[in-house]
């Protein structure tokens, strides 16, 4: 990893649960976000990945500060996020961007392409005059492979995917160098994916981007990112280079979230060992104790339901949670 | 070979819209065999989800205007009356449908919906068909059986309300189930999940199933013969090995390219599919897929509908320039 240009450490986001009554008394929280420590080096693609709930659009969002966090630090190019003023963060936003997982619902259906990509040059007082603004919104425009003349149309003119571009163009109009993406890709059709996918990675080698990028989908973030991180509810459990990753996963929910992956290519999709988990996701109102996994794991032994494993650095760039890794237990696991 | 459970052929689906009329599926024919699993594979407007509604007979009609013949087992679902249509679905074909949530009944419990076909179909009596609910629950892999059988959708999570979904379809021991995108709205591993539970079950009940899908590594897992639709139509018809070893159609060929393998190494760059797919109410002459196509020419595939040639009988492709690739 280059130097890192984002800093997270021990992010927490908890949601509170109120009671019912003539004055709700706070009962709960759920715990969408539970203790997230990563790094995110200057122009490389971190990737985000787990099931549904387990925190990584929360994540996304917290580290933007776009969702107030309830503890932990986001330090960004050396500046703590969480000791700005209002002022001051509007200002370091315009470093940062993000990109929407639904292009339908993420575009303004009454404002014109052009009102939409160049709102955020209004915001930051980018451009000075009307032309200026126009000549700036064209060149984002073509830079995501749109035609200029489009300043003038709608969201639902367009499909998916140009309504996808127009939503990159808007989070590059105030030339970030750090943009979430979130889902990006999700709501696409597959011929239409590989499209955004590959403008994304052009834009990042032409304007040296720094990404993170969410997604369920492990086939598109182990394409598309340099280290992956895995999460499950509300944690990272796994962090590691994209290849070590999938040749050598450590932890055993990582084994089997790759396992069920489906690849496409029957002679390998039929033959090869996949690992079932039973049961679904615990609640993150209720977390099990001990590590979160344990209930599924099908390697948890005698201190998986009491304690709560750290993430530690196992081998170079390779960090796990999970008490089969650390060496002073990993002798009684007898595996 | 045996002769086929559900022969369609021929079948178009039309709508009449604002804009002028939408041709949504424009002829297929296909054959389906007992024990047999079929995908149908396309992105989404491609036909493939409508294409099934029409022999299940769930698209009113007007808007939707149903040409062809559907053959099970030797009699027309497209000339059977309504009435005859309702003691056809949920026995001899059966549906699961995408999304749990908006396909269940959120004020009926499980038990409720999964007895409503069982006393329809079977003369069950509510006893009985309480106690087949509750063994239908397990099969699937319910935990409790006994307890979330009184329970309402939204105490299930979403893999949950699929299994239940899946005993649904499963209740009278059809024929034919026919799964439109199952697993789409699942995380993989509860994806993982419903694949192996369907699988096993086809096993041991031996009922033949369509699955309709856009997730071409979801087919290769699952599928004996796989069928790729585009502009309602088919555009390439193999086993499922061939398929993937040799895909001879163009479009099959650049969706195959365009995904991503999961694996270490990184292609240097996915292959993409210029262009979008076609409007159905302004259809192509030619091969829909011709203006997105980069072998296409204008003399024959922009004018000339490209039909699968017999000849060719485990692999059929619908292309006027084949691309030459043998497994």
């Amino acid at each position: 990893m280059s130097e890192p240009l984002l800093e997270v450490s021990d992010l927490q986001v908890y949601f509170p649960v109120y009671g019912k009554g003539l004055v709700p008394r706070h009962i709960n929280d759920v715990k969408a976000v539970d203790g997230v420590t990563f790094q995110v080096g200057r122009g490389e693609t971190l990737g985000l990945v787990g099931e549904s709930g387990c925190g990584k659009t929360t994540t996304g969002l917290a580290v933007l500060r776009l969702i107030e966090p309830t503890g932990g630090s986001v330090v960004f190019d050396g500046v703590d996020l969480s000791t700005l003023d209002k002022r001051d963060l509007r200002l370091l936003r315009k470093r940062m961007a993000l990109i929407f997982q639904d292009p339908y619902a993420s575009l303004d259906p009454r404002m014109s392409i052009g009102a939409i990509v160049g709102e955020p040059l209004e915001i930051h007082r980018l451009t000075q005059t009307r032309a200026d603004r126009d000549d700036r919104v064209g060149e984002l425009l073509e830079l995501v492979g749109l035609s200029p003349d489009y300043r003038n149309r709608y969201p639902h003119e367009f499909s998916g995917g140009q309504r996808q571009r127009v939503g990159i163009a808007r989070a590059l109009a105030t030339e970030p160098d750090f943009i979430v993406c979130d889902e990006p890709i999700a709501a696409l059709d597959v011929s239409i994916q590989a499209g955004i996918m590959n403008l994304l990675e052009d834009l990042q080698d032409e304007l040296g981007l720094t990404y993170i990028f969410i997604a369920h989908d492990l086939s598109a973030v182990q394409h598309f990112s340099d280290r992956i991180a895995v999460m499950y509810l509300g944690r990272v459990v796994e962090v590691a280079d994209r290849v070590a990753l999938y040749e050598t996963p450590q932890h055993p929910y990582t084994a089997a979230l790759l396992s069920a992956v489906p690849v496409p290519n029957p002679a390998v999709q039929r033959t090869r060992q996949r690992i079932i988990l039973e049961g679904d996701v615990p609640s993150p109102l209720n977390p099990p104790s001990g590590c979160s996994f344990h209930q599924r794991c099908p390697k948890a032994f005698e201190p998986c339901p009491h304690v709560d494993p750290a993430l530690r650095t196992t081998k170079r760039d390779h960090d796990v949670a999970c008490h089969l890794h650390d060496p002073a237990l990993s002798g009684a696991a007898g595996a | 070979m045996s002769d086929p459970i559900l022969s369609v052929r021929d079948l178009r689906v039309r709508f009449g819209t604002k804009r002028g009329v939408a041709e949504v599926v424009n002829g297929i024919s296909y054959d389906l065999h007992a024990g047999e699993t079929l995908s149908i594979v396309g992105e989404s407007g491609s036909g493939k989800s409508v294409s099934v509604l029409a022999l299940m007979r769930l698209l009113a009609e007007p808007p939707a205007a149903i040409a062809g013949s559907v053959l099970l087992h030797g009699r027309d679902l497209l000339k059977a009356s309504h009435r005859d249509m309702r003691s056809v679905r949920g026995k001899d074909l059966a549906m699961i449908f995408q999304d749990p949530m908006t396909s269940l009944n959120p004020v009926r419990t499980v038990g409720y919906q999964l007895s409503e076909s069982m006393s329809l179909h079977l003369g069950l009596t509510a006893d009985s068909a309480r106690r087949r609910a509750i063994e239908l629950l397990d099969m699937v892999g319910i935990p409790s059986p006994d307890v979330r059988i009184d329970e309402y959708p939204h105490q299930l999570s979403g893999g949950m309300r699929q299994r239940v979904m899946i005993a649904m379809g499963l209740s009278c021991d059809p024929d034919v189930l026919i799964a439109d995108e199952p697993t789409t709205a699942l995380d993989v591993t509860t994806q993982a999940q419903i694949t192996d539970l369907v699988a096993e079950l086809q096993q041991r009940i031996g009922m033949a199933v369509i699955w309709i899908t856009h997730d071409l590594g979801v087919v290769a897992g699952i599928a004996d013969r796989v069928i790729v639709m585009y502009g309602g139509r088919f555009m390439e018809e193999a086993g499922v090995n061939d398929l993937y070893a040799a895909p001879n159609h163009p479009y099959t060929d650049g969706l195959l390219g365009s995904l991503p393998m999961p694996g270490a190494d990184r292609p240097e760059k996915l292959v993409t599919i210029p262009g979008l797919p076609p409007d159905p109410v302004a259809m192509p002459p030619g091969c829909p897929f011709a203006p997105r196509c980069v072998h296409s020419d204008a003399s024959r595939c922009h004018i000339e509908v490209p039909v699968f040639e017999p000849d060719r009988a485990r692999h059929l492709v619908a292309c006027h320039y084949p691309l030459q690739v043998t497994a």
